[in-house]
């Protein structure tokens, strides 16, 4: 008798629960279900590709701190905050990028989660302003004919640093963030840039931005992507819907 | 369902748009106009509006073997076009009247140039703008000189399109 109580029990709780899924799931009235309570949750992370390229690219140095502020049910104000110093050869000029970016904006969360779950399949979009310096290390002169041989440029001419530069630009976002510890979130996000506005050095192109990374010539649009993990703090106080 | 919609859509949107992001500007434009070439015509030293042939004429680098050559004009030529250093301010190259001939003759002349680089796009660089220096030219008229007097017609060199510099012989 005991048993079948027991087993009553955990079938009729089942009954309850899945009723409760089907029910959100069907966005029905919410009467039914008792609205889950919101907490303002801060979550705050770092970039882990950045710092893994690192170790195996020495022209590559950079680091991304990221943040977001969960202020509705599946509305979270974001930010990513980064510096980047890259060396690279373009065709014929091999320079150094260096500067910091900061990023603002919101996430959207499309991911319906179950009770007690904190997933997001996100959409976002960012503002993001950078701050940065090229420095031309070397160069070779375009020409049609060459008759000594390569003939590297490294110091005088058009070598040296060109300094304050800026970039404006804005990012569509598409990514993801999954709980794997208590508190704890690994999340990928992929990003499509669009320049909105730059200063264009004197004698010098834009080939690359700290944050907005490779700049082609006759196009606006770049790209790219972080791979994060992220730490939760629930604030105190919480917020009622 | 029409959040998933959305979702589905803006991936396939960012996917299609950072695959069809085209490159093309990594390969410079075949027939940019490159970094300018001397230009030097040969004029006769006793009228110097006439044209004058120099026969068999090599020129080579400063340290180079005698039968090393990076030009060289088997029927002889009036007018020439080389290229002049751009890892140093100036260009040595020796001249050379009738190589191999009896009456052969070796002028070593200094170029002396600033420069003024120019950045065109990512994937042709930078071109460079000559101009010559004060003293333009040196090791012209010493003793046995095939080569008597020089004159500059142009002290900047921009483009190809006419002589920089008359060499008088």
């Amino acid at each position: 008798m005991k048993k079948v109580c027991t087993w009553h029990y955990i079938i009729s709780f089942l009954f309850v629960f899945n009723l409760n899924l089907l029910s959100a799931q069907s966005k029905s009235d919410s009467l039914l279900i008792k609205k889950e309570i919101t907490p303002l949750t801060l979550r705050f992370g770092i970039d882990l590709f950045q710092p893994a390229i690192s170790q195996f690219d020495k022209t590559i140095k950079g680091f991304e701190i990221v943040g977001d502020l969960r202020i509705k049910e599946d509305i979270y104000i974001s930010t990513e905050i980064g510096t980047l110093e890259r060396t690279q050869q373009s065709e014929l000029i091999n320079f150094t990028t260096s500067g910091s970016y900061i990023k603002l904006g919101a996430d959207l969360n499309m991911y319906k989660n179950w009770t007690g779950m904190n997933n997001q399949v996100y959409l976002g979009i960012r503002l993001a302003n950078s701050l940065y310096n090229h420095n031309i290390n070397n160069y070779f002169l375009y020409r049609t004919e060459q008759l000594y041989g390569e003939e590297i440029v490294e110091s005088e001419y058009s070598t040296g640093k060109i300094s304050d530069l800026n970039a404006q630009w804005i990012e569509f976002i598409v990514g993801m963030k999954v709980q794997v510890l208590k508190n704890t979130y690994m999340g990928f996000s992929l990003r499509l840039n669009r320049l909105l506005s730059n200063n264009t050095p004197k004698n010098f192109g834009i080939l690359f931005i700290p944050g907005f990374n490779r700049v082609t010539d006759e196009n606006i649009f770049g790209s790219s992507f972080n791979y994060t993990i992220t730490y939760s703090i629930p604030f105190r106080f919480k917020k009622y819907k | 369902m029409e959040r998933r919609l959305t979702l589905i859509s803006t991936l396939t949107i960012l996917c299609f748009v950072l695959l069809s992001k085209c490159e093309r500007d990594d390969i410079c434009v075949e027939g940019t106009v490159g970094t300018p070439n001397l230009i030097i015509r040969f004029f006769d030293a006793n009228n110097v509006n006439e044209p004058k042939s120099v026969p068999f004429m090599v020129i080579n680098k400063i340290d180079d073997d005698y039968r090393d050559y990076i030009k060289r004009f088997l029927i002889g030529a009036d007018s020439i076009s080389i290229p002049l250093k751009s890892s140093q301010n100036f260009t040595e190259l020796k001249f050379f009247y009738n190589w191999g001939g009896e009456d052969e003759n070796i002028d070593t002349l200094k170029i002396n140039h600033d420069r003024f680089d120019i950045y065109l796009n990512r994937a042709c660089g930078f071109i460079g703008q000559y101009i010559f220096k004060e003293s333009p030219i040196e090791g012209i008229n010493t003793e046995g000189s095939w080569i008597k007097s020089y004159k500059i017609i142009k002290d900047s060199i921009l483009n190809e399109e006419s002589m920089h510099l008359a060499l008088y012989h």
